[in-house]
């Protein structure tokens, strides 16, 4: 009979393959099946990246928010571990966010920072992720870290509703829903689910490191007590 | 053109890098668990020899 633990593991090479395969078909979709934009050109094409981006900054909020709640009725740090990972996952989006949208302004507005509302919004969503994440790496108590963390996340998804509904409440630059191609649209749809895939198997496997560096910690501090 | 090719770049870089650091802390993770796997041996091993000679004492 063959050993259970010398069989490759048929997941860990699928799951990559296929995620591979979803961004190559996204880039591909953004860079060459999706039309050119008639006043914008191909700079138009950042919205492919920018907009999924966006949502995975508000959807790793959201994440954490959960994870979060989670802890703080479970008291069980694997919902911290996610906690974590969710957050520099978003983190990095929101920040990407925030370059390409500067890019894409820089290109249509001729400036490359204005203060829209959905702008500064989307701006106080990345001043809350570096907070949260700076508040939690100077917490060396696990469970002090996630109960702080906790409290600070839920307290930041009061921005969520404010970046969604920041063009429709108040009057910016920020355009609301434009119009756009049957092609286009298709495409965007592609990039916002192979991005999304793509980032929620790397909260994923972040999510396992955060808990064996964790073991490791504790391993190495009983380690030292003992010998 | 230059415009959207470097954003894509610049983005493309990012996420790149963040698995790169990733990759980088699962390589230091596993050198600690093989020096803690080490650590741990080694002590099994004096017990296991203190253990033996304590009953041949016996």
């Amino acid at each position: 009979m063959q050993d259970k633990t010398s069989r490759v593991p048929v997941m860990s090479f699928s799951v990559p393959l296929l995620i591979g395969g979803l961004l190559a078909a996204a880039v591909w979709m953004a860079c060459l099946y999706a039309p050119t934009e008639a006043t914008m050109g191909h700079t138009q094409r950042i919205v492919y990246l920018h907009v999924p981006l966006a949502w995975l900054g508000l959807l790793g909020m959201l994440v954490m928010a959960v994870c979060g709640a989670g802890y703080l009725i479970r008291r069980n740090l694997v919902w911290d571990h996610w906690c974590q990972a969710a957050g520099e996952a978003g983190w990095l989006c929101s920040t990407l966010t925030l370059a390409t949208g500067s890019i894409w302004a820089h290109e249509a507005w001729g400036t490359w920072w204005e203060w829209d509302p959905r702008l500064t919004t989307a701006f106080i969503l990345w001043v809350i992720y570096s907070g949260i994440l700076l508040v939690r790496s100077s917490q060396d108590d696990p469970h002090r870290r996630a109960r702080v963390g906790a409290v600070l996340v839920i307290l930041g998804t009061l921005d969520i509703p404010l970046v969604v509904m920041a063009t429709r409440w108040f009057r910016g630059l920020h355009p609301v829903s434009p119009e756009m191609a049957p092609a286009m649209r298709l495409t965007l749809l592609i990039c916002v689910v192979a991005l999304t895939v793509f980032v929620a198997w790397l909260v994923h496997q972040r999510r396992l490191q955060v808990g064996l560096e964790q073991l490791a910690r504790r391993l190495t501090r009983q380690g030292d007590a003992d010998f | 053109m230059v415009t959207f090719a470097a954003t894509y770049a610049l983005v493309w870089l990012a996420l790149a890098g963040y698995v790169g650091w990733m990759s980088s802390r699962q390589r230091r993770l596993i050198e600690q668990f093989a020096r803690l796997q080490k650590q741990f041996s080694e002590v099994e091993v004096s017990e296991s020899e203190e253990h033996l000679s304590l009953r041949k004492a016996a």
